[in-house]
């Protein structure tokens, strides 16, 4: 392994085993592949996406780099610090893990931010200073003297945010950061993870499930699905590959019979349902058909004649400009969408 | 190529014990009347035996006669030896269950992954959660005890209290040592609390609360033997009522509890430290 990369990792792996509840005492032990042979490398100065669905393994990924999970197999590398060398790496990353969580709630934001920067180890003198200066740096003023619970939820999450930069270590590695931030917040946040890189030469790892972040901050992405990383690149390269071709985005009443059609329209390369949210922030979310085609400007008359012979009522068709979601969905046949709701459906299933 | 990252100076390992110190203070603070319940606890936990004794033999000084005589303990107030063992009970359950509530309250509030992030030593912020829980552990023992000792009109400042609480804080130390292994079940099973709740009154019987453990089945009294919370209870008793030294010489008793300190925070933190690396093999010690 080279020395100049900050983040090494190969063929890791990470299982573990959970119990499948069959009944009130009976229960079948399941083994988990929540990694699958990752190997990635992240350059120094670097912000790596990691992109993918709830429950792709981003977490578990970051959670072995920070070295609160031992993976089952593999090597990886922080900062030239194998993961058996803990307190090295451990000093070598602020890291924002738990969204809001992490805090203490009796504290006051300020004095979290001294215990976690005595936790880290950083002298007395320089801790009071830098506690100052992110306070300003993220408009903590007027709630740092505040016990964290009476936070609201976007206040936690930026206290968190200051708490990964108190130790100011060279590596970043921030698990949703924007979770629960409003539109004007989250912007500042990206703003700043991108100073953050610019001005201060930090490496990030930047997990999301969100392709706008992705594509407005990250050098690189690994697009990471179900353990495995499917795709890595840069956001403009993934793009390149798909931008051949033209994708739209067509709303209204799709009986099951016209989506199987278009399959086969001359010029159609791929057709999926899928869903999309309607603002960004609500959780409603609008199906959609979201078609891959040669050319639209040639295809579209026979798209529309398919769609509306087979009772299809056409609302609305865009054009879409080429998204990193595009290239996920390309690759997996899903959108980053409906998984989260999966996982979302998933568990409101297992707590019934 | 390496980024330089920040040293670790003993200096700022005091750093790391000192500020778990203070935030742990500042915490307990903020929660009302906290400190006096932890004073009233013992008290109420001795009146009831104390009260119930007068019921049963007509008065304090017959009920006194009655445990002399019963217990072999000649010269024994029955009613600060209640009183004291109450006192000391509330202080080693609370410095027993220390770590696992500890843990579990950090998982809870999603800060245990935080901290394990953190480059800090687990040794120095268990000493400043123990230097937290010794100087709780002070106030509410002497707390309790004068309340206690004045309330059923028994003179506080009998015997050596100094040697007391010499005793209170070396002894709470094998008892962080049990804490251990509590934690490294609270990490394993993830919810303990009925477990503790049943221990909470075997450990009462072994340390002799309520009664000299001389009263309790021969299987039970070599437990008790076994048990450094029944010697810290016992020397504690010694010191403050004059009850004899019984193995060997005070000496003696204070060198079983030293073989006791340097033992079970080995054995103790060597069980948690494997609990913890199958925990991180696994799932992940933030899961709850």
């Amino acid at each position: 392994m080279s020395t100049s990369k900050m983040i090494e990792v190969r063929d890791l792996t990470k299982h573990y085993s959970s119990k499948k509840r069959l009944g009130l005492f009976k229960s079948k032990k399941n083994t988990v592949e929540a990694l699958k042979g990752v190997t990635f490398d992240v350059d120094q100065g670097e912000v790596f996406g990691l992109l993918g669905p709830n429950g792709a393994g981003k977490t578990t990924l970051i959670k072995i780099l920070t070295t609160l999970l031992l993976p089952t197999s593999g090597i990886a590398k922080v900062n030239g610090y194998t993961l058996d060398q803990d307190k090295e790496i451990k000093s070598s990353i602020g890291a924002m893990l738990m969204g809001e969580r992490g805090l203490y709630w009796k504290l006051t934001g300020q004095e979290n931010l001294e215990y976690f920067g005595a936790l880290y180890h950083v002298p007395k003198a320089t801790r009071k200073e830098r506690i100052e200066s992110l306070i300003s740096l993220l408009e903590l003023e007027k709630i740092a003297d505040r016990t964290v619970e009476t936070y609201s939820s976007g206040q936690k999450m930026k206290m968190v945010f200051a708490r990964a930069l108190v130790n100011d270590a060279p590596i970043l590695m921030l698990d949703e950061p924007t979770n629960t931030l409003d539109v004007k917040e989250a912007r500042r946040l990206r703003k700043i993870v991108k100073e953050q890189n610019e001005d201060y030469k930090k490496t990030i790892i930047y997990c999301t499930h969100l392709m706008v972040e992705a594509e407005e901050l990250c050098h690189r992405v690994g697009i990471i699905d179900q353990g495995e990383i499917i795709a890595l690149d840069d956001p403009m390269d993934l793009k390149q590959d798909l931008q051949e071709n033209d994708i739209l985005s067509i709303e209204g009443t799709i009986p099951e019979n016209a989506q199987s059609a278009i399959e086969s329209t001359p010029g159609v390369l791929s057709a999926q349902m899928l869903v999309k949210q309607i603002n960004n922030g609500s959780t409603e979310t609008r199906p959609y058909l979201n078609i891959t085609c040669e050319n639209s400007h040639q295809n579209l008359p026979e798209i529309i004649s398919t769609l509306t012979t087979n009772g299809a009522v056409i609302r609305n068709i865009d054009k879409k400009e080429t998204t990193l979601e595009d290239v996920f969905v390309n690759i997996t046949g899903r959108s980053l969408m409906d998984d989260t709701s999966l996982v979302i459906k998933a568990k409101v299933g297992s707590e019934k | 190529m390496y980024a330089p990252i920040q040293e670790i100076t003993l200096r700022s390992h005091w750093g790391v014990i000192w500020g778990t110190f203070i935030v742990r203070l500042k915490t307990i603070s903020r929660y009302k009347g906290m400190l006096l319940m932890d004073i009233l606890v013992p008290v109420f936990l001795a009146a009831m035996p104390i009260l119930l004794g007068q019921a049963l033999s007509g008065s304090i000084s017959a009920a006194s006669s009655n445990f002399e005589k019963n217990t072999g303990l000649v010269g024994a107030n029955y009613v600060a030896f209640i009183i004291i063992g109450a006192n000391v009970f509330a202080t080693v359950t609370t410095s027993l269950w220390l770590f696992g509530f500890f843990i579990r309250r950090e998982q809870t509030l999603g800060t245990l992954e935080a901290l394990f992030m953190s480059p800090a030593h687990q040794i120095s912020i268990l000493i400043g959660l123990t230097l937290y829980v010794q100087v709780r552990s002070v106030i509410t023992f002497l707390g309790g005890y004068f309340f206690g000792c004045l309330l059923f009109s028994v003179n506080p400042i009998q015997g050596q209290v100094l040697l007391a609480l010499g005793i209170l804080l070396f002894g709470l130390i094998p008892i962080y040592g049990l804490s251990f292994l509590l934690g490294a079940l609270v990490l394993k099973v993830k919810q303990a609390n009925s477990l503790l709740s049943t221990l909470q009154w075997v450990v009462g019987s072994l340390m002799g609360v309520f009664f000299p453990v001389t009263v309790l089945p021969v299987t039970f009294q070599v437990l008790a033997y076994l048990f450094p919370g029944f010697w810290l209870n016992y020397n504690i008793q010694a010191a403050l009522m004059g009850l004899e030294w019984f193995f060997i010489n005070m000496y003696g008793h204070l060198s079983i509890l030293f073989i006791f300190a340097i033992t079970c925070p080995l054995i103790g933190y060597m069980i948690f430290s494997k609990t913890e690396y199958r925990s991180k093999r696994a799932e992940g010690i933030g899961q709850f």
